[in-house]
């Protein structure tokens, strides 16, 4: 699972908001980039920042797949654009120059897009995001809904052993994997964990509502969230980015 | 304080009166101890004054805190003056640091930060939390977690405190943590102090009188300290003479470079009743689950029935031992009581006919096609047992299972286990309550830091705790 990786480093110390931000404009900007070289460059740009902000690429999970999905993404690309100058042709195959290159620019956007936001989850601490959010205006029933979820993950995981355990205890093999083994599984796992969490619910909602969870439309933070100057350095160099990027693209009908 | 004159209040829904005429009253800064088995009501009453079962449920006569009707006011008002801990330390905390949780509340109510910080100083230290303040709630243990909430609840200033078996899943030594926090409360603040509690002896100093609750109506109430017997005395007198089951070579388990057990050399036998006991995170769930072969060791060797267990998977060691978990909701798989009882035998495809006999024994007859949801929380306990007794294993290992049970039913399996062993079954179970091992004669085995510190007869054990000031396992002799 991708998860937070604590770390002392520039990434790490950015406010999630501006950090956010920064990760949509990038993202968002690339759809509007249509050459190859430029995703490419965006590409090695996050790579880069996962070096400097200590983490390596080695921790990005699930090698396999990205690897399986970008050479399918690549093939189908090749195969299916038939335009520009032919590199090859033989029978129906026909590979393209102009193929090759939206090959590459897909798998690099591709890439490019999912990696930067895994590392957005990893030098974020998630229980500061939700603290952030709140405070720059999202409503805090919606943040505490995030906030609970969070609290509760490592509960449920050890939850899901422990039921394990015991089906295994009362003769639910797991030892041998089959269909009909799987729907067991996962039929009389999901009920002993709705059922804890009902328990939970109950106790949940006394534990919160008697500490006035609810009460005013409002409340304060203990901790402050802190735009520094180089969150405001951040926010405002995004801000010129993304109108200079539109004033580029849309030229003078833009402003 | 607190009225309570001719109270009744039955939930939504059913027609048992879960409170019945309730008289009571409380003066300010009173500390009150209610007794009484599970279901008698206790949990509803402290509800009740803290006004959560407003919408829940059919009240009569009246009940008032300061002279307000609970049942009148909203959720919130009432809750600035009736502050509640519960039993579950993991259900109550809702964020994911110390500090967030103990400002929670005070953040609810508008209060400015720097007020805040003034009374988390304030309350971290009455309760002992200063420096825990900063760390994670999964970093926690279970005492830990419960002294955050206690103090997350006196941050906001309430009047009376209703703590509703704030112990019962804690081990003897956080449990003797959590009395003296109440007991600084009870010495520093005029606070109104209400413990629903099975464990009186930690509070026989501290109360001015004691609540004895039965099937919602008050039994008795009195300001005697008496000391209780508990648990009728029984010799496990069978000398662990029969042939050695589980024999345990030089077992060590390491997770992660952390090492959890080391050394450890054991042997039980046929017919024997071992209790483990020893703080939460000593090792124990994790020594039992290398007998059902969950875990393989890293070093050493477990053999069960002459069979290493690195050898066998889960599925065969589980017909030989049998594993009632902790926690009653995690093994309950099946809509109704009688299904429940055969998904073993079902699923081992072995033949299985004696569920009457099962269910008599542990008090269940009757209950074949109830659902097992509807049960109480002594009844599904009660219902784990029978479940792994329906696979018929040699050895049955019970992992806590006096948690949470009153009297009456913890009577009910300890007669169950003393009736096991004459038929020549091995049990293992862990239990953290001094007055069973204090009123049995059961091998005991006491682990820490995943070591075997203590393995003999009770006076031997007793007297290696003594010395190494873990006293509280037992009571006092």
């Amino acid at each position: 699972m991708i998860k937070y990786i604590e770390k002392e480093t520039f990434l790490h110390r950015v406010n999630p908001i501006s950090k956010l931000v920064v990760l949509f404009t990038f993202a968002y900007s690339l759809f509007f980039f249509n050459s190859w070289l430029v995703q490419i460059l965006a590409l090695l740009l996050v790579l880069f920042l996962y070096t400097i902000s200590g983490i390596g690429v080695s921790k990005i999970e699930g090698k396999k797949f990205f690897i399986v999905f970008s050479l399918t993404l690549f093939i189908i690309n090749i195969l299916f654009i038939r335009e520009g100058q032919i590199l090859l042709n033989y029978s129906i195959v026909r590979i393209t120059m102009d193929g090759i290159e939206f090959a590459i620019f897909s798998v690099t956007r591709f890439l490019a897009i999912v990696f930067s936001s895994f590392l957005f989850v990893m030098t974020t601490e998630p229980n500061k995001l939700a603290y952030s959010l709140m405070q720059s205006g999202l409503p805090y029933r919606y943040g505490f809904t995030l906030v609970v979820a969070l609290r509760f993950v490592p509960t449920f995981q050890f939850e899901t052993g422990n039921v394990r355990n015991a089906q295994a205890a009362r003769g639910l093999s797991v030892d041998k994997m089959s269909v009909k083994t799987l729907y067991k599984m996962a039929r009389y796992t999901f009920i002993p964990l709705i059922r804890s969490t009902m328990q939970y619910i109950d106790t949940l909602t006394v534990s919160m509502e008697g500490r006035c969870f609810g009460i005013y439309e409002k409340r304060t933070y203990i901790e402050e969230v802190n735009y520094e100057k180089k969150d405001l350095a951040i926010l405002s160099m995004s801000l010129i980015y993304i109108i200079g990027f539109f004033y580029q693209r849309f030229g003078q009908n833009f402003l | 304080m607190i009225k309570i004159k001719d109270f009744s209040f039955s939930y939504l829904g059913e027609d048992k009166k879960s409170l019945d005429r309730i008289n009571l009253s409380i003066d300010k800064g009173e500390f009150i101890v209610i007794n009484g088995d599970s279901g008698c009501g206790k949990s509803t009453l402290a509800l009740c004054i803290a006004g959560f079962l407003k919408d829940k449920g059919q009240s009569v006569g009246s009940l008032t805190v300061d002279g307000i009707d609970t049942f009148s006011q909203e959720i919130f008002d009432m809750s600035k003056k009736v502050g509640i801990i519960q039993q579950d330390p993991e259900g109550q905390i809702c964020t994911l640091r110390v500090k967030n949780e103990v400002a929670f509340g005070l953040e609810n109510l508008m209060i400015s930060r720097k007020d805040i910080y003034e009374k988390i100083e304030h309350y971290s230290k009455m309760i002992g939390i200063e420096n825990l303040l900063e760390r994670d709630i999964f970093s926690l243990s279970g005492g830990e977690k419960q002294k955050v909430a206690i103090a997350s609840v006196m941050a906001m200033g309430p009047e009376i405190l209703i703590f509703d078996e704030p112990t019962s899943n804690l081990d003897p030594v956080a449990t003797k943590e959590i009395f003296k926090t109440i007991t600084e409360i009870k010495k520093q603040t005029n606070i109104t102090i209400i413990v629903i509690e099975h464990k009186l002896g930690y509070l026989e100093e501290l109360w001015d009188r004691i609540v004895f609750m039965e099937k919602g109506k008050i039994k008795e109430i009195s300001n005697t300290r008496t000391k209780k017997k508990y648990f009728s005395e029984k010799n496990n007198g069978n000398g662990f003479s029969g042939k050695s089951l589980i024999d345990i070579n030089g077992l060590s388990y390491e997770k992660d470079g952390k090492i959890i057990l080391s050394d450890i050399n054991l042997s039980i036998k046929e017919g024997e009743v071992l209790s483990i006991i020893g703080k939460n995170g000593s090792g124990k769930t994790t020594l039992l689950l290398h007998l059902l072969g969950v875990y393989k060791p890293s070093h050493g060797k477990v053999k069960i029935m002459d069979a290493d267990t690195r050898n066998k998977n889960v599925s065969e060691l589980s017909r030989k031992i049998g594993y009632v978990f902790q926690n009653p909701n995690h093994q309950i798989f099946e809509e109704t009581v009688l299904k429940e009882l055969n998904f073993g035998p079902k699923n081992f495809g072995i033949s299985f006919s004696e569920d009457e006999e099962i269910l008599k024994d542990f008090q269940l007859d009757g209950y074949e096609s109830k659902s097992p949801q509807n049960l109480s929380f002594g009844e599904k306990r009660r219902l784990n047992i029978a479940s792994i007794k329906a696979c018929d294993p040699k050895i049955i290992i019970l992992d806590e299972p006096f948690v949470g049970q009153d009297d009456k039913n913890t009577e009910i399996i300890l007669n169950w286990i003393d009736n096991e062993t004459k038929k020549g079954k091995t049990i293992i179970y862990v239990s953290h309550d001094p007055r069973i091992l204090s009123s049995r004669e059961d091998r005991i085995l006491f682990l820490d830091k995943g070591k075997i510190v203590a393995d003999g007869k009770k006076q031997e054990v007793i007297n290696v705790l003594k010395e190494l000031s873990f006293e509280e396992f037992f009571l006092d002799s």
